[in-house]
């Protein structure tokens, strides 16, 4: 591994929650609205039915449920009306009681679906690229391509942090130096 | 001047570059400050996100959470009576007739304790997850069923099949043991066996060997874990005492430790999956113990590192 890899990647335990959490989170997520996103879950529930998953690894079943879920909601989307939802002006209070900051529901909003999802499953999922073009039914490099785009939305939202550490910082030093920076 | 698009600066951010592009990549923002400048707005973006959908879960599993206990308050508890009967009966070819009458009295001390010691533990306002839905007989059908099949399936002699040591069985043994634990007196500690005073620290349990065997096992203390209810469970000809949780951080979902005699000696910590649960289980002190949940398995580790803490030593 790079040292620009060990930086990056803050050694930082992400507490772990329930598979039904994140669900519907991503349901959440995808459709913009509680209520549907809870139906979204339920509807998951019935098509995968009791007992399955038994014969998979806890990774796969989680990739199949989220792929299943967005091929759900695919479905869903075109017979469901849009919702104003989670992501719209107006909304705050909602977000927040979501736990999202206001901002960056309202920037999350401004972006197609896709790329809501792409942008949860790699940062909030942290699925590879690869896992999530498989996911989403995309290629990788168009998932390189709506990466980019959903990112330049958030832009003016995030800005240049004095404090994000310093990628290259003992770039071309010994590796004593390295593991100074990288703590 | 820039010479790299963005979705190669994310991919870098993201760790999706491999060594070769990445070497490159590093050459170019060493002497490219602007786009040097770039990546890190990407690392900054990347984190936020990572943050903004960090705390949305974190939300998510509160909600759940709430919601759980709201249908548990909801549902109609069974009166205790009729769950001392329904589950003596389910029981009754399985334990004598000596165990049965033991066990009445200690399902009488339990059930008062459950229902008399729900307030001033886990915060304000008692244990809003009472015992209703645990008590449900289906539920305790259900409970049993995947107990056995699990045990089944991790079925070893030291767990299972063990037969206490006879100079460990007595009565007496019993509350030195507990009393030296918890530094307490033999005295009270029969006072409270008796129902004489109810310490809320305490579940009462009887483990039946050739013998009976009363024992007062700690109610476990941790982060995020809401005691629910305790029993004794009948599996592989011997009792383990039963006591399930609901892990808040979790999404409230049941997390059920077992405890039962073995035959001493010591089994290094083994975990493992089965029916969608993970549990790791170990044997210690002449008891064996066991985690089962749907949570991940390091949640299983600190909470065992918390029975060994307060329960064994």
């Amino acid at each position: 591994m790079t040292r620009l890899q060990d930086q990056n990647r803050q050694a930082v335990p992400e507490r772990q929650y329930a598979p039904e959490v994140a669900l519907l989170r991503f349901a959440l997520v995808l459709a913009g609205d509680d209520h549907l996103a809870k139906r979204l879950v339920q509807l998951l529930d019935q098509k995968t039915g009791k007992g399955a998953g038994q014969n998979m690894s806890p990774s796969a079943w989680q990739f199949f449920q989220f792929k299943k879920l967005y091929d759900i909601w695919m479905e869903e989307a075109q017979k469901t009306p849009a919702v104003e939802g989670l992501f719209a002006p107006g909304h705050e209070n909602e977000a927040i009681q979501k736990g999202l900051d206001p901002s960056i529901a309202r920037t999350l909003g401004e972006l197609p679906t896709l790329y809501r999802a792409l942008l949860l499953l790699i940062y909030g999922e942290k699925f590879s690229y690869a896992a999530t073009s498989q996911l989403l039914n995309i290629s990788v490099e168009e998932l390189m391509t709506a990466l980019a785009a959903a990112q330049r939305k958030f832009r003016p939202e995030v800005g240049v942090h004095d404090s994000c550490p310093a990628p290259l910082s003992g770039i071309g030093t010994t590796s004593e130096v390295s593991h100074d920076t990288a703590r | 001047m820039t010479q790299l698009g963005d979705e190669i600066l994310i991919a870098c951010a993201d760790e999706e570059l491999g060594p070769e592009q990445i070497r490159l990549v590093d050459g170019i923002l060493a002497r490219d400050k602007p786009t040097m400048a770039q990546y890190r707005q990407h690392i900054a973006i990347g984190q936020a996100l990572s943050g903004a959908f960090s705390s949305m879960l974190e939300a998510g599993a509160k909600q759940l959470a709430a919601e759980r206990l709201k249908s548990a308050a909801e549902a109609q508890p069974l009166p205790v009576a009729e769950q001392q009967r329904q589950t003596l009966s389910s029981k009754k070819n399985l334990i004598p007739a000596i165990a049965a009458g033991v066990l009445l009295v200690v399902f009488g001390a339990a059930g008062g304790y459950l229902a008399g010691n729900r307030t001033g533990r886990n915060g304000a306002g008692g244990d809003p997850f009472a015992t209703a839905n645990f008590w449900n007989r289906e539920q305790i059908r259900a409970e049993e069923k995947r107990t056995k099949a699990l045990f089944r399936a991790v079925r070893e002699p030291d767990i299972t099949a063990a037969t206490p040591r006879p100079d460990k069985r007595s009565v007496g043994k019993w509350f030195e043991r507990v009393a030296l634990r918890h530094q307490q007196d033999v005295p009270r500690l029969f006072d409270q066996y008796e129902g004489k005073s109810r310490n809320p620290e305490l579940a009462l349990f009887q483990f039946s060997g050739k013998g009976i065997e009363p024992a007062m096992i700690p109610v476990l203390k941790e982060d995020d874990l809401t005691f629910v209810g305790a029993s004794p469970v009948r599996i592989g000809g011997q009792t383990y005492a039963r006591l399930v949780y609901r892990d808040i951080s979790n999404g409230a979902v049941p997390v059920t430790l077992y405890i039962g005699k073995t035959r001493g000696g010591t089994l290094t910590l083994e975990r493992g999956y089965r029916d969608n649960d993970n549990y790791v289980r170990w044997s210690q002190d002449d008891y064996s113990y066991m985690l089962i949940g749907a949570v991940p398995h390091w949640r299983l580790i600190v909470l065992s590192v918390a029975v060994q803490r307060q329960l064994v030593r």
